[in-house]
């Protein structure tokens, strides 16, 4: 992806990488002449699955596939799902035949195109709009604005996003209505597969977006808008109500998109996807690993809190710089690491929040920085946690089921920062600690490794959990303070860092760990270059809220 | 002298080719690949066509040899031979696998 961004300063399209699969020669010399000719990157593959190792052994070497349909090794359209699951590349399919029935076949699998052959360079250079399209439906690139083309785009992408639900056998309730509620439109069309459950839909065109808009525009959008009202106004004889609602729908998601991506922090997560999730992501969290899931389990929770969040979000690069300043001062650090530690528990909401961006953060930051950085995520994480405790709503049930998988992901990341903070050792209280949490955390982490649920585990952590529950529930938010300010007592280390214990076990209770790669993956994969992005991460206000001390506790309280 | 003259008469020949429907216009997409870096690609692609061409029908002949003929292989073949064909603008190859495929769906040996 960044490499999109690079090359697209030296001229995008120039140097998109296309990965060419086809098992006819013939064409495959074809192609990649005329791709060369486009000034494309060409890779060529003659069988599916060769295409598919080249493209697992290179995750990224690729901006898009055009593949045929035919091949004697793999269908074309199994590729094509693949390669939507793994690498979620845009894939073009091009076959000799352009039967409707195969035409929507690779559609409804999730074709971005579909070429007949013989394909044309004009064709051929125009691909990169996929490569584009994919990028701009990607929350973190503000290219999309209001026109109409760009909601047109906007629209495709969302349409792409629920083929891709549906491929993987995701209930997405909206689209299965949707669904059922559009077949009429398009009965007579024969729909070849009846195991792929996706019907044609309404298409939106410009003007009939724009009657949508101009409808909208009388009603006033700021209201609850129904969207029968919607359709009286549009007056158009033949939608029906369902047309109108998902397309509110979806257009309100983009609005909300727009709104979000010129914030940093929700860049991570479009709303768009957000508010799909909401509703339906529970079911659809079986285990493949694409940027949308990831995307969907941190929009659940940055989503209900952003209203909150906005504000301290805002605050966040100068914070974290004051914070990262903080950590690598190796006189004071023994004392304030501990120090801004130990407020977190003040923090409640906001804590839990930062435990999630937090996370997200310290994958990419490294040196020095990540052992105070990991260590306090991880009591981010404790904090929160107990928050969750605290209060067991349904939103932070919901917030729990976004971040929660990161500490087992992350384990690693803080075995292995603990274990090289006691070798620095910046002091006796941390020393020891680290080293219990080094000890502690390792065994955690073998147990997710093994990644097994043990029962017994988990009744164990449960009970666990509640006791600290109980004990943290006698101790105030100020005693905590007041000990942070005295003296840390290592027993307060160890107190979380049973807590930790407990959390990450408590994790497999719920059937989201499996989020934990995702997010991660999200990091590498999707355009966070480094440290210029960690610093418009906002989580980390939160940080500098305690370390500036006081007042800002309050806050956090006030806001818990 | 002999030179020009060979050319000349390729150029009609191609030209001939054209007219009697042949060739279509993705031979001339071909032509315009053709480049300084790649002198012989026009060469190399139809070549590889031929090859290609030569093993279809050896495989579509021994197909059409069983009996009765393995109509889903033929059309598997076909399909195959139709999309090499449509790369070089062979039109009248391609239009005539098509007329053969229908044959074989229709399971009709004659074809």
């Amino acid at each position: 992806m960044e490499s999109i961004i690079s090359s697209r300063n030296n001229g995008f399209p120039a140097g998109l990488r296309v990965l060419v699969v086809d098992d006819d020669q013939v064409w495959l010399k074809v192609l990649e002449r005329m791709l060369i000719k486009c000034s494309y990157e060409v890779t060529t593959c003659c069988l599916a699955r060769e295409a598919l190792e080249v493209l697992r052994k290179k995750k990224d070497g690729f901006d898009i596939v055009i593949s045929d349909v035919n091949m004697p090794d793999m269908d074309g359209f199994k590729l094509l799902e693949l390669v939507g699951l793994e690498m979620n590349l845009p894939v073009i399919m091009m076959s000799v035949d352009g039967e409707t029935s195969r035409v929507m076949k690779g559609v409804q699998h999730g074709a971005c195109d579909y070429l007949l052959k013989p394909v044309r360079m004009k064709e051929l250079q125009n691909i990169w709009q996929h490569v584009f399209r994919k990028k701009i439906n990607k929350p973190k690139n503000g290219d999309g604005h209001e026109s109409n083309d760009d909601m047109e785009k906007a629209r495709n992408g969302l349409d792409e996003l629920e083929d891709w639900y549906l491929i993987n056998g995701g209930d997405l309730n909206l689209s299965k209505k949707r669904k059922d509620n559009e077949n009429h439109e398009y009965d007579n069309q024969d729909n070849s597969d009846p195991s792929v459950a996706k019907k044609a839909r309404v298409v939106w065109s410009v003007e009939l977006h724009k009657k949508f808009l101009d409808a909208l525009n009388q009603i006033g959008f700021d209201s609850k808008v129904g969207p029968k009202k919607i359709l009286d106004l549009m007056n158009v004889p033949w939608l029906t109500r369902e047309n109108v609602a998902s397309h509110l729908q979806k257009y309100r998601l983009y609005l909300s998109r727009l709104q979000k991506q010129n914030e940093p922090k929700t860049s991570f997560c479009s709303t768009r996807q957000s508010e799909i999730t909401s509703k339906d992501s529970p079911k659809s969290f079986d285990l493949h690993d694409s940027m949308m899931k990831q995307q969907n389990q941190t929009a659940s929770c940055s989503f209900r809190y952003s209203s909150k969040e906005v504000l301290i979000q805002d605050m966040a690069p100068e914070i974290l710089e004051d914070n990262s300043m903080f950590s690598f001062s190796p006189s004071t650090k023994c004392t304030k690491v501990l120090n801004s530690d130990i407020s977190y528990p003040l923090k409640s909401t906001c804590g839990s929040r930062s435990g999630i961006t937090n996370s997200f953060i310290s994958p990419a930051i490294d040196g020095n920085f990540t052992p105070f950085q990991s260590q306090k995520q991880s009591r981010g994480e404790e904090t929160s946690m107990l928050q969750f405790i605290r209060q067991p709503k349904e939103d932070q049930d919901m917030q729990r089921h976004g971040y929660l998988p990161l500490p087992s992901q992350q384990s690693h990341v803080q075995a292995d920062s603990s274990l090289y903070a006691s070798s620095v050792n910046h002091g006796i209280y941390i020393r020891e600690s680290d080293k219990l949490h080094s000890s502690t955390i390792q065994s955690v982490c073998v147990e997710y490794k093994s990644s097994c649920v043990n029962d017994e585990h988990l009744t164990a952590s449960h009970t666990d959990l509640f006791s600290i529950e109980a004990s943290e529930d006698t101790s105030s938010p100020k005693d905590f303070v007041d000990q942070t300010t005295t003296n840390v007592s290592s027993n307060m280390e160890d107190f979380s860092l049973d807590e930790h214990l407990e959390v990450r076990q408590f994790h497999p209770i719920q059937d989201y760990t499996c989020t934990e790669n995702f997010r991660l993956d999200d990091i590498e994969v999707f355009d966070f270059p480094g440290m210029d992005l960690v610093t418009e991460l906002p989580s980390h206000s939160d940080y500098s809220y305690d370390l500036l001390d006081y007042p800002v506790k309050d806050q956090g309280l006030f806001i818990a | 002298m002999g030179s020009n003259q060979l050319k000349t008469q390729l150029a009609t020949m191609r030209d001939a080719l054209f007219k009697q429907g042949f060739l279509d216009e993705q031979f001339i997409q071909l032509e315009e690949l053709q480049d300084d870096a790649n002198p012989n690609f026009v060469e190399e692609v139809v070549t590889l066509f031929f090859r290609d061409s030569v093993r279809l029908i050896n495989s579509v002949e021994q197909a059409l040899e069983k009996n009765p003929p393995e109509f889903d292989k033929l059309d598997k073949y076909m399909h195959q031979f139709k999309g090499s064909s449509s790369s070089i603008g062979a039109a009248k190859v391609k239009s005539e696998t098509s007329l053969f495929r229908e044959y074989c769906k229709q399971g009709n040996a004659e074809g």
